[in-house]
């Protein structure tokens, strides 16, 4: 080019070719921004302040997090990245601009900043317009230009990532709709290739667990899902560097490619005949095993599954085929490759379906551990993890998840009971997977690198291979939050016995500073507690309070104050607790008085036929159903009453059951005599009734293990409903 | 000038040109025939830098031509189905050009634009096939460079335009020392303009000659001889192509007239005649001497 302004003459002459890409998209901003704002300030705000309200809205509008901005972005950056290029895929264009006395790199250089300033200056111009028309109505100016400016850099900085990737999908085809096409296969490829991964360990692999691993590759691997990570969280500098450090990356390549790109890749699928066949055998691999899976799934058989490798491999490379000739005769092209992609379909699915690497038969070694933890899901789920957090005057519950607490808070003192724990369910007959079985999560810390493993053990099983691992303080430590409190943070207790509640130092007149000795003495018997205890149902529950679970208390903060959360459960061998509540005037009833029970209502499960079994055949999936009939059943007899009144558990606390079997137990509503209406109210929940001879009752439910007891109720109710 | 070593140009199996040496001088036309997919196009866009060479150089004057800026401004290209900006008039054109062309005629622009009929504010969407042709060949030859290639530039002209055009290349030509590369399937379309002609077969260079070296040294001669001298007079002569009918011999033979002419008078004639040889038909018997049928590389 002539002139010395090369650059600013060039980006005219682009913009003017593509006024049409510059019209729509300040079209989209214009309705997307001001007039959204405009109709924003008309909205009547029913609730709080309307300024507040309006700021909020108006900040939510201009935000880099708003949802149809992410949306405008995404979709702008795949329609200019590839209409800007798309010249490349013309031959009498290519013709045209390679003809011309101006380098390829400066061709690009314009081509590029014209798609990127058609983006970028009518999103600004329009979401600084917007910022005007709020700061008019009232909104603080400040925080609103500051959004306007910090969401418009962000947005463009993600912008330029899918953009650029669209690029790169024009400079690697030679066709627009192939373009498109390439464009979703860097965006899904990997993310659908680790879902397929993800699958496979699922349904082959006994102690595969490690969802978040893969999870974790899907920002890393897809421009798209990097994108959107991006949106979520704080605006902090590592998220804004390695943002730019994947646009330079991404940028050289383009720039690579685009010097690279022969010309005369104009109208073929494919510029690079060297990619051709990595690009396909790749996807056939893909479909392949997506093919396997999916009629695997279906087929519930290893013939479906070779069948659904063969259908989604050879349909997916002929597709391919016909899309780089542009021909359907070529259909079969390249067979030897075809051959070779179903082959490596094949042994990926090999190494999952005969467990190839060792996966499952693997044990750390014991040597290499740093460290451990141990999260079986069928004990203690009554442990609740999480933290209140105050937002204003607003105090509220936000849980965490199990695992995570546990990954981040175990340590198992006694490392190798883990690898001992990966022996023991290595050596399991193979005739103990059959039945319930529980799911043990472990994490080995080897090296730096986690390794996750999930062992799934029969409950009698269960009982032997934790017994060591419940009596390591590590465990202990790691599992109950409540170990880390401290006695002086203590400032007020809730005791519940079977619904009946109360407060240490507000109704029961317990001096706050002897809070702290109940702590100890509780967390002692946490501490000391076995397996086998925490089989019993305990006597009471109870829950520690530091200042800012007291305000959640009693402000009603939700979850927390009406709920059970971080309760505890007070076991018949808790000696320490109970002894330090007897010192403080309390002493929980271990059984309920008989004489003040009404009536007990049962609902008595029984059998009917054998069980049905589903499937049955090898490599699928053996279901086992049982169909039962119900059958209602009142006791009034007072000798019954007393019997089962001493078996009978409190039926929310059956949570504190570690391998309670509640299925074959007995459900009872009991009828309890209230001294009066108040009394009735509280402990029924809010529901009692009041008799013609003015007798006060309220129910709650109660649970009867099986048993002799259990046994025999079953058979009074089958003989009343035959006699009936 | 513009020269060409072992240039090669493969797609996919296909060898588009295949080891073509070549010299174009300043100042001539040069001509470039061969069938469709003979490797014409491919040529040209090889000189124009738009494929980049498998093997071989293109230079202009020494300066490799693929993305050198320097060596680009030195010719225009004139594709066989040349692009115009998206809703671009011939206005639109001449402002897009004078800033890629430093010597782009503007003046002389418009003044063809309307001696040629052509509306510099219409958009070229809505010309005709003609119509786009005489613009793309007015954009060329306004722009002022040395060069100047036209891939089948003269398809779609009506036989009054064609002549405008050759005129138009003659006066820059005479003028500016112009040097068009004309390549085209029809020799006819060649003849009265080329100073210089290659035939492209295969990828390949066939033959490459000046025109009037061509013209001097092959002769078309019609005579009628007595029988007893006729084998002594033949011995004389190198030719290349023989024709009898009764006794009218039609022998195209090659050497400079002068030679020929004297051989002729020295056999004695019945009568004889030195007939001057169109194109075609210099093309038709140097290629047979070469063993190919040009009637089938051209026609």
């Amino acid at each position: 080019m002539t002139s010395k302004n090369w650059f600013f003459s060039g980006l005219t002459e682009e913009l003017k070719r593509r006024l049409w890409a510059a019209a729509l998209s300040a079209m989209i901003f214009f309705f997307s921004f001001p007039v959204v704002m405009v109709y924003l300030t008309t909205v009547e705000f029913t609730d709080g302040s309307r300024i507040q309200q309006f700021s909020r809205e108006a900040l939510q509008l201009l935000s880099c997090r708003n949802a149809w901005t992410i949306f405008l972005m995404a979709v702008l950056a795949a329609l200019l990245g590839v209409s800007g290029f798309s010249y490349l895929n013309s031959r009498q264009k290519v013709d045209f601009y390679h003809s011309l006395p101006i380098r390829r790199e400066k061709l690009f250089a314009v081509q590029y900043t014209a798609g990127v300033l058609i983006a970028a200056v009518p999103y600004l111009v329009f979401a600084l317009v917007s910022g005007a028309v709020a700061a008019a109505a009232n909104a603080p100016a400040g925080e609103i230009f500051r959004t306007v400016l910090e969401s418009w850099a962000f947005s463009m900085l993600s912008f330029l990532i899918l953009y650029t990737t669209a690029v790169i999908a024009v400079m690697m085809t030679g066709n627009t709709v192939v373009a498109l096409l390439g464009l979703i296969v860097f965006c899904a490829y990997v993310p659908a290739f680790l879902g397929l991964w993800e699958s496979l360990a699922e349904s082959c692999l006994d102690t595969f667990c490690d969802y978040e691993l893969l999870a974790g590759w899907v920002p890393k691997t897809s421009p798209f899902a990097f994108y959107i990570s991006g949106m979520t969280g704080e605006l902090a500098a590592g998220k804004i560097f390695s943002r730019l450090a994947v646009w330079g990356i991404l940028l050289l390549t383009a720039l690579f490619l685009h010097k690279k790109r022969p010309s005369e890749a104009a109208g073929r699928a494919m510029a690079f005949p060297v990619s051709r066949p990595v690009i396909r055998i790749l996807l056939v691999v893909e479909c392949s095993v997506a093919g396997l899976l999916f009629f695997w799934v279906l087929g519930k058989g290893l013939g479906w599954a070779v069948f659904g490798l063969l259908a989604g491999g050879v349909i997916s490379h002929c597709v391919i085929e016909i899309i780089y000739h542009f021909d359907f005769k070529k259909l079969f092209s390249h067979k030897l490759q075809m051959v070779f992609s179903l082959a490596l379909a094949f042994g990926f699915f090999s190494l999952f379906y005969w467990d190839l690497t060792g996966y499952d038969r693997w044990i750390p070694d014991e040597g290499k551990l740093q460290s451990a933890s141990v999260y079986p899901t069928g004990v203690d789920g009554w442990v609740d993890y999480g933290d209140l957090e105050l937002t204003g005057t607003n105090i509220s519950w936000i849980w965490t998840g199990n695992q995570e607490y546990i990954s981040e808070n175990m340590k198992l003192e006694d490392k190798a009971l883990a690898a001992e724990l990966a022996r023991a369910w290595n050596n399991l007959p193979q005739e103990d997977t059959d039945g319930r079985q529980e799911n043990v999560y472990v994490e080995f810390v080897m090296g730096g690198k986690m390794v996750k493993r999930r062992y799934k053990f029969p409950e009698d099983a269960l009982l032997q291979a934790l017994e060591k691992i419940y009596a390591d303080p590590g465990y202990k430590e790691g599992r109950y939050p409540l170990l880390k409190m401290e006695p002086d943070q203590v400032k007020e207790v809730q005791l519940s016995v079977r619904g009946r509640e109360t407060w240490l130092v507000r109704r029961e007149a317990v001096p706050e500073e002897k809070l702290g000795g109940l702590l100890k003495a509780y967390q002692q018997d946490l501490r000391e507690m076995t397996l086998e205890d925490t089989q019993a149902a305990p006597a009471a529950q109870i829950r520690f309070l530091d200042q800012l679970r007291l305000e959640a208390v009693e402000e009603g903060a939700a979850s927390y104050a009406h709920g059970d959360v971080e309760y505890y459960p007070v076991y018949p061998s808790f000696s320490h607790t109970l002894e330090a509540l007897q010192e403080l005037g309390l002493s929980p009833k271990q059984q309920e008085d008989p004489e003040q029970i009404r009536q007990i209502h049962a609902e008595v499960q029984i059998p009917e036929d054998s069980p049905a079994i589903a499937g049955g055949k090898e490599d699928s999936l053996e279901m086992e159903s049982w169909s039962y009939s119900y059958r209602q059943y009142e006791e009034t007899d007072r000798e019954m009453i007393r019997r089962i009144s001493e078996e009978m558990i409190y039926a929310p606390y059956q949570r504190y059951q570690n391998l309670s079997q509640a299925e074959n137990g007995i459900y009872l509503d009991v009828d309890f005599y209230a001294e009066s209406a108040e009394e009735a109210e509280v402990l029924g929940d809010g529901d009692y009734i009041r008799t013609d001879q003015d007798e006060i009752y309220y129910t709650v439910r109660y649970y009867l293990p099986a048993g002799e007891l259990a046994e025999e109720l079953t058979d009074r109710a089958i003989e009343l409903s035959e006699s009936e | 000038m513009i020269e060409t070593v072992n240039l090669t140009k493969r797609f996919d199996d296909i060898v588009a040109v295949d080891h073509v040496n070549a010299v174009i001088r300043d100042g001539s036309v040069f001509g470039l025939v061969g069938t469709n997919g003979a490797g014409k196009s491919t040529f040209l866009r090889l000189l124009s830098g738009v494929l980049r060479p498998d093997e071989g150089t293109v230079t202009i004057d020494g300066t490799p031509v693929y993305e050198s800026e320097q060596a680009k401004r030195r010719f225009f290209y004139i594709s066989d189905d040349q692009h115009f900006l998206g809703n671009g008039t011939p206005a639109d054109m001449m402002a897009f050009y004078r800033k890629m062309y430093s010597g782009f005629d503007t003046a002389r622009f418009g003044k063809l634009l309307e001696s040629f009929g052509l509306p510099s504010s219409r958009r070229i969407s809505t010309f005709s096939k003609g119509m786009k042709k005489q613009l793309s060949v007015l954009c060329g030859i306004c722009a002022g460079t040395d060069y100047l290639f036209c891939d089948e530039t003269f398809d779609g002209l009506d036989p009054v335009m064609r002549q405008t055009v050759k005129s138009l290349f003659a006066n820059d030509m005479e003028e500016r020392n112009m040097t068009p590369i004309i390549a085209s399937h029809n020799l006819r379309e060649l003849e009265d303009i080329c100073d210089h002609v290659g035939l492209l077969h295969r990828g390949g260079i066939l033959l490459s000659r000046d025109l009037d070296e061509m013209k001097m040294n092959i002769h078309k001669v019609q005579c009628v001889l007595d029988q007893e001298k006729e084998s002594a007079c033949l011995s004389g002569l190198e030719i290349i192509r023989q024709e009898r009918r009764g006794r009218l011999l039609t022998l195209t033979v090659r050497g400079e007239r002068e030679k020929v002419e004297a051989v002729m008078k020295a056999a004695d004639p019945v009568f004889y005649e030195l007939i001057p040889l169109s194109l075609e038909e210099i093309f038709i018997s140097e290629t047979e001497v070469a063993g190919y049928d040009i009637k089938k590389l051209v026609f």
